[in-house]
């Protein structure tokens, strides 16, 4: 067997234990809240979006100008160092509002008796795919700074109501119906 | 010396599990799990027997036990998997279903061999055998743990300590037999301590979690909603597909 072979093996194996403490780690940490209801998830989804135009302002270029006419190398570093805070602070949020969709969404499909294994897979690739679109625009804003990545205030702004489009309907995908009043023909 | 007192060490500690399984009445509560630690407990007199009396046969004895125990182990990840998910109905279906494909990839592996006209196992030596058959229960069991986590399936105190250990075992069991393939009769004296004192610690994990019955925490109140999974995963998709959409536009205006 090849070395990489050996390394292959050696990763795999502190894998395992890695996953099994992280489980452990977050099982203690999360406590109750990883057994909560589908009532206490669906309070738990994001309240609502960024407004659009707090986005707008993050993102857009005019601030930005403004402070370059002021000739001001300290304003310019402090402003581009607050835009950067406030980027990563909306795409943190961001990640944290897919994670409670995902979240809701697997509570309830553990439990269904007609689950899909072909669409739980892509979910959970299309889960995995947006969160590693915005680790992808953190590198971008890291390197670039928030500003000089054009089209992004327009998309944000549409990605914010996207997401709260996403949480309510997860909210309100429930057929409104309670259990006991469907069942008793109510 | 050393050696023999830590086999010691891990009878002592298989007795306390087995006695404390008996005592609290919980043994056939996890029934697999502790045919497995007496089927072990009860080869260490045999191997005892074998290394005093009959050296010669003690290797061959020794190899054909521990892959008997490799087969008794893939009944520990059946009972977490029996365990873990029985109030969750769509959880053990996604298992079910991502099980059978390792399963036939495995296989089709096998076969494959076969007709490359090579061997029907790539296995050449009982330590090979082994190695293969820890590496696809690592991967059964990683399977596992993934869906206990995206699925934030609770698992018990019992559970959680039970598959903890046999984690922990695998993942050193893997490393040990790799590098005994690897180094030969080299890495052998450092062989008989390692991988009994490997054991040692899965038994110190496994003694606080299997110290009294703790039951698997309740899947939550019955929601008073009625909640319907079709409509749910295709609001879920569609939702995501839009986002993600979005998303590559701002990455890549």
């Amino acid at each position: 067997m090849s070395l990489p072979a050996i390394l292959v093996i050696l990763l795999g194996s502190l894998f395992i234990v890695w996953i099994a403490f992280s489980l452990l780690r977050g099982r203690a940490r999360s406590g109750s809240t990883r057994n909560r209801s589908e009532e206490q998830t669906t309070a738990a989804l994001p309240a609502g979006p960024c407004p659009p135009q707090v986005l707008e302002r993050i993102f857009e270029r005019g601030d930005s100008d403004f402070i370059a006419r002021q000739h001001s190398r300290e304003a310019q570093v402090l402003f581009h160092h607050e835009r950067k805070r406030l980027a990563y602070l909306w795409l943190r949020q961001t990640r944290h509002e897919i994670a409670n969709v995902r979240q809701f969404h697997a509570e309830i499909a553990r439990k269904s008796k007609d689950l899909n294994p072909g669409t739980e897979i892509k979910i959970a690739l299309d889960c995995l795919l947006v969160s590693a679109m915005c680790w992808l625009m953190a590198v971008a804003i890291y390197f670039l700074g928030p500003i000089y990545i054009r089209g992004m205030a327009r998309y944000a702004s549409d990605l914010s109501a996207q997401l709260s489009g996403l949480a309510g309907k997860s909210a309100g995908i429930p057929q409104s119906q309670p259990a006991d009043l469907a069942r008793s023909g109510g | 010396m050393a050696s023999q007192l830590i086999l010691w060490t891990c009878n002592i500690l298989e007795a306390v599990l087995l006695l404390r399984a008996v005592r609290g009445r919980f043994f056939a509560k996890y029934a697999l799990f502790y045919a497995y630690l007496l089927c072990i407990l009860l080869q260490s007199p045999a191997r005892f027997y074998f290394m005093l009396w009959h050296p010669e046969l003690y290797p061959s004895f020794y190899w054909n036990t521990q892959f008997f125990d490799g087969l008794l182990g893939c009944g520990i990840i059946f009972e977490l998997y029996r365990q873990g998910l029985v109030h969750y109905p769509g959880a053990a279906r996604m298992a079910r279903n991502i099980l059978a494909l390792v399963f036939a990839i495995v296989i089709s592996k096998v076969l494959a061999n076969a007709l490359s006209g090579s061997v029907w196992s790539p296995a050449r030596t009982s330590v090979d055998l082994e190695r293969y058959l820890r590496m696809v229960q690592s991967v059964f069991l990683i399977v596992l743990i993934a869906l206990f986590y995206y699925y934030a399936i609770p698992l018990g105190k019992n559970l959680r300590g039970m598959m903890l250990g046999y984690a922990f075992f695998l993942g050193t069991s893997v490393v040990n037999l790799t590098l005994s393939t690897q180094l030969g009769s080299a890495f052998h004296v450092w062989w008989v301590y390692l991988q009994p004192l490997s054991y040692v610690l899965v038994l110190a994990i496994w003694c606080p979690a299997l110290w009294a019955y703790a039951p698997m925490p309740s899947p939550g109140p019955e929601s008073k909603f009625e909640y319907d999974y079709q409509l749910l995963s295709t609001e879920t998709k569609k939702h995501l597909v839009q986002v993600r959409s979005y998303l590559s536009k701002a990455v890549l205006p």
